[in-house]
């Protein structure tokens, strides 16, 4: 199951009142590990592979419940090499394992590329009361 | 009597997503999604 990173909870509280200290999370990345958990702040193994690197996303408003309740990112990844990619995460910082990771979820089944695949990976988060 | 038991909460997914692989010619190879 996707989850909200303790990072993303404490991001978006700064972000939704204007307090400093929050940062917006408009960068996408994947890996070829597993089992990271709310108190991550990483993928387990974030590829820098050729084509599938940490890169900005299409950010847009989408309504799931309530309108444009939902954060969505979007990203098409152009593989340059052969690649089995396993998880998935949103990061407010275009470096490499840098930054604060608002969301993270596995690949099911893992997505198998080789050189010149697109993988296309949509992602949303959306608010809820309660 | 004892009550029955409540069947479980269906709870909407907020945290979701999908992936599709294309090939170079633009044909799908695979989909999936996030969990």
């Amino acid at each position: 199951m996707a989850i909200t990173c303790n990072e993303g909870y404490h991001q978006i509280a700064h972000l939704g009142t204007g307090v400093a200290g929050g940062t917006a999370f408009t960068y996408v990345a994947i890996g070829t590990s597993t089992g990271q958990t709310a108190a991550s702040t990483t993928l387990a193994t974030e590829t820098a592979a050729s084509g599938l690197a940490r890169a900005a996303a299409t950010c847009t408003v989408e309504t799931t419940t309530v309108t444009s309740d939902t954060m969505q990112w979007y990203k098409v990844w152009t593989a340059g090499a052969s690649a089995t990619i396993t998880e998935w995460g949103v990061f407010n910082n275009a470096v490499k394992d840098a930054g604060g990771m608002l969301m993270y979820a596995e690949l099911s089944p893992s997505a198998a590329v080789v050189s010149s695949d697109t993988l296309t990976i949509t992602g949303k988060c959306a608010l809820k009361a309660g | 009597m004892a009550e029955e038991p409540k069947p479980p909460e269906k709870k909407e997914e907020s945290n979701a997503g999908t992936f599709i692989v294309r090939d170079k010619d633009g044909n799908i190879k695979q989909t999936g999604v996030l969990k």
